[in-house]
């Protein structure tokens, strides 16, 4: 099967836990904040298991057999293909590195064009952002308490990366603020 | 509790089998602790709950840097009792009391660091519940067994080990009934969510 789509994995991974209606996925992903790294809307939830349905890896059912009724009254629960699928995918997640180049690459690569004040100015407000953003993911980590190991784990690694930054930011506006300027 | 004691004796305490009661000697420990009564309306208990891991937050973190290998989440734990046992029986939810805690070990966690966790913790959440506190609690000899199933539905588990595991072994219920929450309902499915049941005991006669 062909590479699953974010938002599809994250639905199979929602209803793998536990089957559940349209509007509690919809609840479980405004609670757990996952709207915040996916593209994942109200709507398109619905759109989204339509395809896990096409694709066998998800059911739907309507609670006491009615034939017709709201879609978001429908259960949504994984098949044992869905299981398969899901773990195979988690897998490939886990084990592949694929570096997602952030702009400061660009930023640095064409550092010359600027004047040393821009461009000190430039990284201290990137310094800035990013304790900002470290502050702003604490901040929702000890909102959601209490949670899994498995989710501090992953709320460690994505503050672990900006730590890198932060430190690799600051070093370089050290250097770069103190040696004899070339213009 | 030391650092490196931590994680067998978590092992041992923690995972019971599923299948029969075992014998454990539960050592004197330290827990983060918030009592309450009544549990027909959760907003009590989920709120010493929420103020009980908010503390410990920070302190985790610490103890995760730390011991790397050695540390482990301490899970969610609540003592039930009530003063007229007919109403722990009987499942008299308003009736209960109960007793919200997590592990405080190993033995390098200070006082201190549990009053800054408060302290953090005031910002974000308030006021802390009445007799939020550290206390050592010594159970003893336990008898304990994994429940595999929603919580709701321990009933006959208990029975079974109050009419049958204990007489048939000689031994009393000496101490509070205590759950140990290994899963999070929220992304279980009841059928598979896992409850450490335990019980202190002493030896009749």
């Amino acid at each position: 099967m062909k590479e699953l789509t974010q938002a599809e994995l994250l639905l199979l991974g929602l209803v793998a836990e536990m089957p559940r209606h349209g509007y509690q996925l919809d609840q479980v992903i405004q609670q757990r904040g996952m709207r915040e790294w996916t593209q994942i809307g109200f709507s398109s939830i619905y759109f989204v298991l339509g395809r896990l349905q096409k694709l066998g890896l998800v059911g739907a059912k309507r609670p006491g057999g009615a034939s017709a009724g709201a879609k978001s009254r429908k259960i949504y629960s994984i098949t044992s293909a869905g299981r398969r699928e899901l773990a195979a995918q988690t897998i490939a997640a886990l084990r592949e590195v694929r570096p997602v180049h952030s702009s400061v690459l660009l930023g640095m690569i064409n550092w010359p064009v600027l004047g040393r004040g821009q461009a000190l100015t430039a990284l201290e407000t990137r310094r800035s952002a990013i304790a900002a953003e470290r502050a702003r993911l604490s901040a929702i980590q000890i909102e959601q308490q209490p949670l899994p190991d498995y989710v501090e784990a992953l709320f460690e690694y994505s503050l672990g990366q900006l730590r890198a930054e932060a430190e690799w930011v600051s070093r370089t506006l050290d250097y770069m603020a103190t040696k004899p300027w070339l213009e | 509790m030391k650092d490196a004691d931590m994680k067998a004796r978590l092992k041992e305490l923690y995972l019971p089998p599923a299948t029969e009661f075992v014998l454990v000697d539960v050592p004197e420990m330290r827990y983060l602790m918030v009592d309450g009564r009544g549990a027909a309306d959760r907003t009590a208990l989920d709120h010493a709950v929420k103020w009980l891991f908010t503390v410990i937050h920070p302190i985790k973190r610490v103890a995760r840097e730390r011991m790397g290998k050695n540390f482990v989440e301490p899970p969610l734990e609540g003592l039930w009792w009530a003063d007229d046992v007919q109403d722990f029986i009987c499942g008299n939810r308003d009736k209960l009391k109960w007793r919200m805690m997590i592990v405080y070990e190993p033995d390098w966690l200070t006082e201190e660091m549990f009053e800054d966790g408060v302290a953090a913790a005031k910002t974000r959440l308030g006021e802390p519940p009445d007799g939020l506190r550290i206390e050592s609690y010594h159970e003893g000899l336990s008898a304990q067994i994994m429940h595999v199933g929603p919580p709701s539905e321990e009933g006959p588990t208990v029975a079974r080990l109050h009419q049958e595991f204990l007489p048939a072994n000689g031994l009393l219920p000496h101490g509070h009934h205590h759950e140990i929450y290994l899963t999070d309902p929220n992304r279980t499915e009841p059928e598979k969510m896992r409850t450490v049941l335990r019980q202190p005991v002493r030896r009749s006669g």
